[in-house]
């Protein structure tokens, strides 16, 4: 029986929502993940962006990420709550240059513990670190912060894609796969339209 | 002006007298509605009949007079032409009726058409014995070898070609050159009025005078029509005169006694026998105006009190209360004379209801019609609402524009105020304590404005809704509502366009007032204006935010990404519902 489970492939769908201050590059994040692209002239975000991805976790066991990529602007806070109230995990990001991004990111951090569920996973992405001369936010600092409340935390690069993948491989590890697996399989097993997609950039919309 | 068009007609005044119809090609036409006439006296009878003040639809019935107008057109014209035709016919003619018991005309259309309208000239006599009055001496003989007389032609006159003398010259001309008639009389002239058609040549029919002359010449008659009306109006105003002077009388016998309450119906209908002469009940069998046979019971006859005649109560007489009659008769102007202004008071008002008048439709008419034309005529009332409407918008924008600069102004210095606070100064609490103070008053004139506005938009919905409504009444041919003329409708619509040109103009300054002006509304429970921005700003971003889910639901759409659009979906009713439970806090605040 538990052979039988091993080898069926796994399908799990989750849905992340990215926080952050204003221009901290949360958007960049979420390009450099899904279309491995980045671009230096990126307008800020109006509302709330979505996006989806998928990860190969382990041979048998495939992510789906439902990315929501809200705005940083004080203007579209209200629609935060929206997108965290029901999210699985959560991506904060901050600054490493800017000290003020880390507080927002503390704020906002604390607003998840506060309203989001209380499984959510949680994690603090330090982002920029290509402009190292530039920190202003130490990597013990935030880390320490961090390690405190349990939570992931990488400082990772959108521009060089340092760390990108393995912050997400790390959100994916700490997620409850096997019981989504279980709600979802059970929906699924008698159509097997869902088959996971691979979203390639390159590959056509088919 | 009231004139004919006469065509190959020599002018000549002294000719043409009304009476005597002209018999050339002509038109006499009524100058209201263009409705053909034979004669003046016709248009004078058609324009009482039709163009009177009266309600339309009593002048379709033939009155009296001009049922005596036509029987005595009848007899001067068919009858008399009749009688140079043949003795039978004419001596049956005399007999005939023109109008029936029912009121309509029992001659046909073409007896009416065929007859001859003069009168003054006997000579005339029917188409078929004109030949033999015009004298043949003038004709030229047939020799047998003749060619016709037309230099251009020249053709040998034979039984093929015809041997044709012209009536009018007498020379000999060929079938083609004689399919001409003109108008000759006895001494071979032409004579378009008095002449009668013959046969003629070419050369005839062209010479006449004003051939080919289509315009012809215009008669002006008005000045013997205006005198023909003038006599009848003349008529028609001592007829009134006569009746108002009788009902002056019956009022002054039943308001001028000691104790008017005890009159009673029978008193005064006696007193009218005295002083009209009262028609005896055996004199008709029908009703002299709606020809409606009287019978024992059910038609009865009743006498007009003011001309003593016979009338149906069937729409041709009416019993008027005594009260009203007197009323309305001292309303209106023409009542110059004074007549005992003491007396009517509120009180007799009551008594007197059960005292009445009998009225003919006829004297109804030419006693009152004038005068009620003449009261409404002065104060007409729709065109007096319009003026008032004009004079309190008038008031209205005049206020506006007294309160509005100044509130501009004060916007302004809000808004400097507003982006000081927007990049993040704190100011002191003093001057914020100001600033609520200053808040306030804006909002206090922003809702005077306001009230000023709503005023003079209701003002435009009424004119709107009436505009609308005598709009439908215009496309189905009804008459306009609220007794207004399709002038006043004009005037109506052009008032109404001007306010809302108005209202948008100056309307569209205080929408860019910022939210935060807005009336603290006692309705929202404790929402502050604070909140209110806020709320407003959360709606905003929300429906942003719907907006862009629907475009990225499209998108995924046309990528055939179901997955997501299933996760979109689910957001976009998530937006909804957050968008609702928001304008539901807002009320009557949101945008």
């Amino acid at each position: 029986m538990a052979d039988l489970v091993t080898q069926e492939p796994r399908f799990a769908q989750f849905k992340l929502v990215l926080l952050g201050e204003s221009a901290v590059g949360k958007s960049s994040i979420v390009h450099r993940f899904v279309t491995d692209s980045f671009d230096d002239l990126r307008e800020s975000t109006i509302g709330a962006a979505f996006l989806t991805q998928t990860i190969q976790l382990d041979e048998r066991t495939t992510i789906k990420f439902e990315i929501w990529d809200t705005a940083g602007q004080e203007r579209y806070k209200s629609l935060a709550p929206m997108y965290y109230r029901n999210a699985n995990c959560a991506l904060v990001a901050y600054d490493i240059t800017q000290e003020s991004s880390l507080d927002r990111a503390k704020s906002w951090i604390q607003e998840l513990q506060k309203q989001a569920s209380a499984d959510i996973v949680v994690a603090l992405v330090g982002n920029k670190l290509d402009l190292e001369a530039e920190r202003k936010v130490s990597t013990k600092e935030a880390k320490e912060y961090a390690d405190e409340l349990g939570l992931i935390f990488k400082e990772i690069s959108a521009k060089t894609g340092e760390g990108i993948k393995d912050v997400f491989h790390s959100i994916a590890s700490k997620l409850p796969v096997e019981e989504k697996l279980n709600s979802a399989t059970k929906r699924r097993r008698n159509i097997d339209l869902n088959r996971p997609s691979t979203n390639n950039q390159e590959s056509c919309s088919c | 002006m009231i004139g004919r068009r006469v065509l190959g007609q020599v002018p000549n005044e002294g000719e043409l007298s009304p009476t005597a119809s002209p018999n050339g090609a002509e038109s006499l036409s009524c100058p209201i509605c263009n409705e053909n006439m034979i004669n003046l006296g016709q248009l004078n009878q058609h324009l009482d009949d039709t163009h009177t003040n009266n309600d339309p639809s009593e002048s379709v019935n033939i009155g009296p007079y001009l049922e005596k107008d036509l029987k005595n057109w009848f007899r001067t014209k068919v009858v008399d032409r009749a009688n140079s035709l043949h003795p039978l016919i004419s001596s049956k003619l005399n007999t005939m009726d023109v109008v029936d018991n029912m009121g309509y005309f029992t001659i046909s259309d073409s007896a009416t058409s065929s007859a001859p309208n003069s009168t003054t000239n006997s000579r005339i006599s029917s188409p078929g014995l004109e030949t033999s009055e015009i004298s043949r001496s003038h004709w030229k003989k047939p020799k047998g070898n003749d060619f016709c007389h037309l230099k251009e032609c020249k053709r040998r006159l034979n039984i093929k070609n015809g041997i044709v003398n012209c009536r009018k010259c007498g020379f000999l001309f060929c079938n083609e050159h004689t399919y001409y008639r003109i108008k000759v009389n006895q001494t071979l002239q032409y004579d378009p009025l008095g002449g009668q058609f013959v046969r003629c040549c070419i050369t005839c029919f062209t010479n006449k005078p004003f051939f080919n002359n289509f315009e012809g010449f215009a008669l002006d008659d008005t000045k013997t029509f205006q005198e023909l009306r003038e006599k009848r109006l003349e008529s028609d105003r001592l007829k009134t005169i006569v009746l108002e002077k009788r009902l002056r009388k019956i009022f002054a016998f039943v308001y001028d006694r000691d104790n008017p309450s005890k009159v009673n119906n029978s008193e005064v209908t006696n007193y009218v026998k005295q002083i009209i002469h009262w028609q005896t009940d055996n004199e008709l069998n029908n009703c002299p105006l709606c020809f409606k046979q009287f019978g024992r019971f059910l038609m009865r006859k009743h006498h007009c009190r003011l001309c003593g005649e016979i009338r149906c109560d069937d729409g041709c007489s009416l019993d008027i209360p005594m009260n009203y009659l007197k009323q309305l008769f001292d309303q209106s102007p023409e009542t110059n004379e004074q007549y005992d202004q003491n007396h009517p008071t509120e009180d007799d008002t009551i008594v007197f209801d059960k005292v009445s008048l009998r009225i003919c439709k006829l004297c109804k008419n030419r006693v009152f019609h004038r005068r009620l034309f003449t009261q409404n005529r002065s104060s007409s009332t729709g065109i007096d609402d319009l003026l008032s409407t004009i004079r309190l918008v008038n008031i209205y924008k005049e206020k506006i524009h007294q309160l509005l600069p100044g509130f501009e102004e004060d916007l302004q210095r809000l808004q400097t105020i507003d982006s000081a606070s927007n990049s993040n100064q704190i100011l002191p609490t003093k001057e914020l304590e100001d600033d609520e103070q200053f808040l306030k008053m804006l909002v206090e004139k922003r809702y005077k404005i306001m009230s000023v506005f709503n005023k003079i938009d209701k003002i435009a919905k009424g004119l709107k809704l009436t505009i609308d409504q005598n709009d439908t009444l215009l496309s189905l041919k009804k008459p306009l509502a609220e007794g207004m003329t399709i002038d006043q409708l004009k005037i109506a619509r052009s008032i109404y366009m001007q306010l809302a040109s108005f209202l948008q103009e100056n309307m569209l300054k205080l929408q860019k007032v910022p939210n935060l002006t807005n009336k603290p509304s006692t309705e929202n429970e404790g929402l502050s204006k604070l909140e209110i921005r806020e709320y407003r700003d959360k709606l905003m971003v929300l429906q942003e935010q719907h907006y862009l889910i629907n475009s990225m639901i499209d998108d995924s759409k046309k990528k055939r990404k179901f997955d997501d659009l299933k996760i979109l979906d689910e957001n976009l009713a998530d937006i909804e519902t957050e968008i609702q439970t928001i304008s539901r806090k807002l009320g009557d605040d949101s945008f």
